[in-house]
C-alpha cells in the first residue's frame, strides 16, 4: 500500500517534469528543434533566483522573494528568445537539425556560465519547513505546493496555447510556415516569443524542482528526464506530455520505494525503449505524415 | 699590467661561476606540481585544499622558504578528467617537477598515480579520499595526507556509540562508488562491534536529485543513528529530506571536503534532526586556538579574505607542511625525483594542532596512524562545537582488507 507521501513527493516530481516537457513540446511543435537546453535554462533559473534573493534579501527589499523570481524568469525568457532568434537569423539555410544543435551548444555554454559563475556550488532555497499530519503519513507542504502548481501552471499554458490568438498563430505556424506567412502572421516575432515562452516554462520548472531538491549544477540534468517525459507524451501533444510526466515521476518513485534508488537513473531511459518499440509515436498516439504536394 | 690582473680576476670568476652549476641551482626554487579540479564539475570539493595548499606555500616563500630556496607550484587544472590527469603528470615530467600533490577526484587517482610512478615522481595526494594503495605496503610512488576509508571508517562505531550510548540501530548511506559503498561497510562492520544490533547500507545514485522517496526507504528502518559516506550534493539534499519524512535522531556526517556550510544550509529544513561531523582537519570561524600552525593558518587565511577555514582548507595546508619537510630532509640539493621520493618516506610533521596525530610516512607505510574529531553542530550559534578528545585510528594494513 503507497502512502500519501508517496503520491505527494510523485505528484511534485510531476508538477516539474511537465513544466520543462511542455517547455520542450511548445518549441518542437512550432520548429522542430528538440530543446536540448530545457535542464541548463531550469538551473541557471534556480541559481539566478536564489543569487538575487541574497542580494535583495540583504538590502532588505519587500517581496524580495517574488521579485527574484521575476528577475529569473526575465532572464530566462531572454535566454529563449536569442536563442530562437539565433536559430531563425540562420533562415532557410537552418534546418531543425541545425536548430537542434544550436540548442546543445546552448546548453553547453549555460553550463559553462553557470560552472564559472557559482563555481561549483550548491545551495538550498530557504523556505521554513510545514509538514501536514494526514493518519500516519507526514506531508511536507512545499511537496504539494511544487505539484499542484506545477501541474496547474502546465495546464494554464496548454489553455492559453488553445484559447488565444497568440496560440491559435503558434499552431498553424507548427502546421504550415509558408501558409501562415501568406496569412499575415509575423512568423519570426511569433517563433521568437516561443522561445521566450519556453524559457519561462523551463525556468519555473527549473526553480520548482531546486525547491524541493538542492540548487546546482547537476539539476540541469532533469532537462534529460523532461525530453524522455515529452518523447512519451509524443513531442507534439502538450497533454502528452503532461501523462508523460507524470508517468515517468510513477515510474522513477515507484523503483526506488520498491527496487533501488540507483536505478532512478536508468528508469527513464527504459521507460523511452519500451515506448519506441510497443508506442513509437508515444501517449497522444499521433502519427506526423507528410504529403508531397 | 693593472689591466692584465682585472682581466684574469674576470675570468676567474666567470670560470668559477660557470664551472659551478650546483652554485646555481642552489638558488633556483623546489618545482612541485599540483594536480587538482579548479574549474571542473567538483571544484566546489578540490578548490578549498589547494586554497589551503597555496597559503602554506606563499607564506613559506615569503619566510625565505627551504634551505634558501623558494618553493615553485605548477598548478594543472585537470577538471577531474582521468586523460586530462595523465597527460598533466607527462606535462610536469618535462617541466622538471620533483614530486605531485593534490589530485582530482579518486577515479582518476589510480591511472595518475601509475602515470607517475612510470615518470618515477613521487605523488602526495590531498584531502578528500586518497586509495588504500597508499596503505602498508604502499605502493613505491604514491603518498597520501586525505581520508583512506579502510582506516577512518574503522573508528566510526565507536565514535557513534559515544554520540548514544543506548543506540541499537544505525544507518549509512553511501552513493554507488566503490569507495563510498566500502566506506559503509568498514562502517557497519564497526557499528557491530561497537554493539549495534541492527545496521544497514542505504546506496544512492551518484546523481541522485530527488531524496524524498529514499529518505522514507531510510526512516521505515527507524535508525537511531544515520551515517554516510557521501558528497556535498548527496548532504544538501537528504539532510531536508530526512527532516520531512519525520527523522528525529541523530546524523552522524563524515567530512569530506563537504564544508561546514553545506550542512548548515542543509539541516535549517530538519529541525529535528541532530548533527554531527567528524574528520581528521579541524575547522570552523576561528581555530588560532588550536595550535601554532592552526594560528598561522588563521592569519594567513584572514589575510586572504577567508572568513570561516574549512576542512579541505587545512588538509591543503598540512599537504603543504609535508611537502616541505620532504624537501627540507631531501639530501644534496634534491637533484631528483627519486631523492624527493626517499625524503617523503622519512617524514614526520607535527602540523602544529591541525590534525590530531603527527603525519608519518614510513618506507612501507604513506599514509600513517591517524585521528579524528568530533563536532556537534550548534543551531542556537551555527558553530560545529568540537566533543572530546581525538579518537585515534591505528594503521590498517592493505593486506588486511
Amino acid at each position: 500500500m503507497l502512502s500519501i507521501e508517496f503520491w505527494v513527493n510523485t505528484l511534485s516530481s510531476a508538477g516539474y517534469y511537465s513544466l520543462l516537457a511542455l517547455a520542450i513540446v511548445f518549441v518542437y511543435s512550432t520548429n522542430r528543434v528538440l530543446l536540448f537546453c530545457v535542464g541548463e535554462i531550469g538551473a541557471l533559473a534556480a541559481f539566478v533566483t536564489y543569487s538575487a534573493h541574497q542580494a535583495l534579501h540583504a538590502v532588505e527589499l519587500p517581496l524580495a522573494a517574488s521579485v527574484s523570481v521575476l528577475i529569473a524568469l526575465a532572464l530566462v525568457a531572454l535566454i529563449g528568445a536569442v536563442l530562437f532568434w539565433v536559430i531563425e537569423q540562420l533562415g532557410t539555410n537552418g534546418s531543425h537539425f541545425v536548430g537542434t544543435i544550436i540548442a546543445i551548444a546552448f546548453a553547453l555554454t549555460l553550463q559553462g556560465v553557470m560552472n564559472t559563475v557559482w563555481q561549483g556550488e550548491i545551495y538550498r532555497f530557504e523556505i521554513a519547513p510545514v509538514f501536514l499530519d494526514l493518519g500516519e503519513s507526514r506531508v511536507a507542504l512545499l511537496s504539494l505546493v511544487v505539484g499542484v502548481s506545477g501541474l496547474a501552471l502546465a495546464a494554464a499554458a496548454i489553455l492559453l496555447l488553445n484559447r488565444s490568438r497568440i496560440g491559435y498563430e503558434m499552431q498553424a505556424l507548427a502546421d504550415n510556415r509558408v501558409l501562415s506567412i501568406l496569412r499575415g502572421i509575423p512568423v519570426r516575432r511569433r517563433i521568437i516569443a516561443v522561445g521566450a515562452f519556453s524559457g519561462i516554462l523551463a525556468g519555473i520548472g527549473g526553480i520548482l524542482g531546486a525547491a524541493v531538491t538542492a540548487i546546482s549544477l547537476e539539476s540541469s540534468t532533469l532537462g534529460v528526464n523532461a525530453i524522455i517525459a515529452a518523447i512519451i507524451g509524443g513531442l507534439t501533444s502538450p497533454a502528452g506530455a503532461i501523462a508523460g510526466a507524470v508517468l515517468l515521476a510513477i515510474v522513477e518513485n515507484l523503483t526506488t520505494v520498491y527496487l533501488d534508488s540507483r536505478h532512478v537513473t536508468l528508469m527513464p531511459v527504459l521507460l523511452l525503449g519500451v515506448f519506441l518499440i510497443f508506442r513509437p509515436y508515444g501517449i497522444s498516439g499521433k502519427a506526423e505524415t507528410v504529403q508531397r504536394v | 699590467m693593472k689591466h692584465s690582473f682585472t682581466f684574469l680576476g674576470a675570468l676567474f670568476a666567470s670560470g668559477v661561476l660557470l664551472a659551478s652549476p650546483a652554485l646555481a641551482a642552489t638558488d633556483a626554487p623546489y618545482k612541485i606540481g599540483y594536480i587538482s579540479d579548479i574549474t571542473g564539475p567538483v571544484q566546489g570539493t578540490f578548490k578549498y585544499t589547494y586554497e589551503g595548499f597555496k597559503l602554506f606555500v606563499d607564506q613559506l616563500n615569503q619566510e625565505g622558504g627551504i634551505n634558501g630556496r623558494k618553493i615553485e607550484v605548477l598548478l594543472k587544472d585537470v577538471q577531474s578528467d582521468t586523460q586530462k590527469s595523465v597527460n598533466a603528470v607527462h606535462e610536469l615530467k618535462s617541466a622538471g617537477v620533483l614530486g605531485i600533490a593534490g589530485l582530482a577526484v579518486s577515479s582518476t587517482h589510480a591511472a595518475t598515480y601509475a602515470a607517475a610512478a612510470n615518470a618515477g615522481i613521487p605523488v602526495v595526494a590531498g584531502f578528500p579520499p586518497n586509495l588504500p594503495i597508499i596503505l602498508e605496503p604502499a605502493e613505491k610512488y604514491a603518498f597520501g595526507v586525505g581520508e583512506v576509508f579502510n582506516q577512518t571508517n574503522t573508528i566510526t562505531g565507536a565514535i557513534a556509540r559515544s554520540i548514544k550510548k543506548d543506540a541499537k540501530r544505525i544507518a549509512c548511506v553511501s552513493f554507488e562508488a566503490p569507495g563510498s559503498i566500502y566506506s559503509c561497510r568498514t562502517t557497519l562492520e564497526s557499528a557491530k562491534k561497537a554493539g549495534f544490533e541492527a545496521a544497514e547500507i542505504f546506496i544512492i545514485s551518484q546523481n541522485q536529485r530527488d531524496y524524498r522517496a529514499v529518505a522514507s526507504n531510510i526512516a521505515k528502518f527507524k535508525p537511531d543513528i544515520i551515517t554516510d559516506c557521501l558528497g556535498q550534493s548527496h548532504v544538501i539534499g537528504l539532510l531536508p529530506a530526512l527532516g520531512a519524512v519525520g527523522y528525529k535522531g541523530i546524523y552522524l556526517n563524515m567530512e569530506t571536503a563537504i564544508g561546514d556550510q553545506v550542512k548548515r544550509d542543509g539541516v535549517k529544513n530538519a529541525p529535528d534532526i541532530d548533527l554531527y561531523s567528524y574528520g581528521r582537519f579541524i575547522s570552523g570561524k576561528n581555530i588560532a586556538k588550536e595550535g601554532p600552525q592552526a594560528r598561522k593558518l588563521q592569519e594567513a587565511a584572514s589575510k586572504a579574505g577567508i572568513k570561516e577555514i574549512v576542512a579541505a582548507n587545512t588538509g591543503g595546508w598540512v599537504l603543504g607542511q609535508v611537502i616541505a619537510q620532504g624537501l627540507e630532509k631531501c639530501q644534496g640539493d634534491c637533484a631528483s625525483s627519486e631523492d624527493f621520493r626517499n625524503a617523503l618516506e622519512k617524514v614526520n610533521v607535527d602540523t602544529g594542532g591541525l590534525t590530531g596525530v603527527n603525519v608519518q610516512f614510513t618506507e612501507t607505510n604513506h599514509f600513517g596512524p591517524t585521528a579524528v574529531r568530533l563536532y556537534h553542530y550548534n543551531r542556537g550559534t551555527t558553530n560545529f562545537d568540537p566533543v572530546g578528545d581525538w579518537h585515534g585510528i591505528a594503521p590498517v594494513r592493505r593486506a588486511d582488507k
